[in-house]
């Protein structure tokens, strides 16, 4: 399922939810992504203040030893050029300053298509053919 | 029904709202880890002959994903709305029902400043419920007595609002509970359900309001909630227990 576009992007997908998060990791990395998981707020913190380059972060709110949102400020300093996706379960999804917001039950394609948006176009020859996201 | 049984009410009301909206989570996470599970195995079986030679594989993915969006759908239901009116309230009258409901012992004493004259777009008891969390939260953190301070103010900035304090002299809390403080069933104190400040924020979110939670340069916590207004063109209001009004202040 890898597409051009996908190649050679980082994701950073912080999920507290043991399944949520391999699934959800495992689809990502067929469409062609690297994902780069983390468990926990704690783990998170530790990744963000050790950066390495990554596209977009996938942020889940509730992790169970803090609230996704305590990382936006830390993403936003020290990955000034990554997107940040809110991956949500809760019943409305809050005010807050991300790129977008992706609710937890809709379907992998609507968040391929999100990311699709989100990420620059690369100049031709990197990504020549970038399709977006397949349909089902 | 009198004040308090309709502020018991509604605190009941504000639980069940906290705990059915926790399993809500719970089950969605749930179901989008089967949603997405499902999707990459049909990926997989659609590279494989068993796609072509049995229709009831295709069939069967497509009923998992059928039932999955059905009770997506009864999670997503929501009671309606019951009227299109916007409550209203005055902050100060609502702090001054709140502080009656809570519990503040005799050695802790409060200092009240209100200065707000601006209204907040809640009910008059469901801010004092709001307000009454606060103080059982500030109170808590004082077990031996101290000072609490209940503030309101007009907010000046933009199209204005009303912000409201309320602030213990307590020892403050460890910063992971800073973090943590407005997760449901979350509490630094045994025998708590942790509820209080989760109710808060969702009266607060759910009324376009703002609140955080932050330590002073002395110690004590403070937790600080802003409604500001928003432009709304026609829209009705109810100034709860006064005459209806139009506009948006």
């Amino acid at each position: 399922m890898e597409t051009s576009w996908t190649f050679g992007r980082c994701l950073l997908l912080v999920e507290d939810d043991p399944s949520n998060r391999m699934t959800l990791a495992a689809l990502l990395e067929e469409a062609g992504f690297a994902v780069v998981t983390a468990g926990s707020y704690a783990e998170a913190e530790k990744w963000l203040n050790h950066p390495r380059p990554i596209d977009a972060v996938l942020l889940d709110q509730s992790l169970g030893d803090g609230f996704g949102t305590g990382l936006i400020p830390l993403v936003r300093h020290h990955m000034p050029g990554a997107k940040v996706v809110f991956v949500t379960g809760a019943d409305s999804a809050i005010d807050m300053p991300v790129d977008a917001v992706f609710r937890k039950g809709d379907h992998f394609e609507a968040l391929l298509a999100f990311l699709f948006k989100l990420l620059p176009q690369r100049p031709l020859g990197m990504s020549s053919s970038a399709p977006g996201p397949r349909r089902p | 029904m009198g004040a308090r049984a309709d502020l018991q009410a509604r605190e009941r009301a504000a639980v069940a709202d906290v705990v059915a909206s926790t399993l809500r989570h719970d089950l969605r996470n749930k179901l989008a880890s089967v949603r997405n599970a499902s999707f990459y195995l049909m990926r997989k079986m659609q590279k494989t002959d068993v796609w072509s030679t049995d229709a009831r594989v295709e069939a069967f993915f497509q009923l998992i994903d059928r039932e999955l969006a059905a009770a997506e759908e009864v999670l997503t239901r929501r009671a309606p709305v019951a009227s299109s009116d916007k409550p209203l309230c005055h902050a100060s009258e609502a702090m001054e029902q709140g502080l009656r409901e809570a519990r503040v012992p005799e050695q802790v004493r409060v200092e009240r400043d209100f200065k707000a004259r601006g209204t907040v777009p809640l009910d008059l008891e469901d801010l004092a419920l709001l307000v009454r969390c606060l103080v059982d939260n500030a109170v808590e953190a004082m077990p031996r007595g101290g000072m609490l301070t209940v503030r309101t103010w007009d907010v000046e900035e933009g199209e204005g609002g009303v912000g409201i304090r309320v602030e213990d002299a307590g020892e403050g809390l460890a910063a992971e509970a800073y973090s943590r403080a407005f997760e449901p069933f979350y509490s630094t104190r045994p025998g708590h359900a942790g509820l209080g400040l989760n109710i808060v924020q969702r009266l607060v979110l759910r009324n376009g309001g703002k609140v955080a939670l932050d330590g002073g340069p002395s110690g004590g916590t403070h937790v600080e909630v802003l409604f500001l207004h928003r432009p709304e063109a026609g829209a009705r209001m109810r100034l709860a227990g006064h005459d209806e009004i139009r506009g948006s202040k």
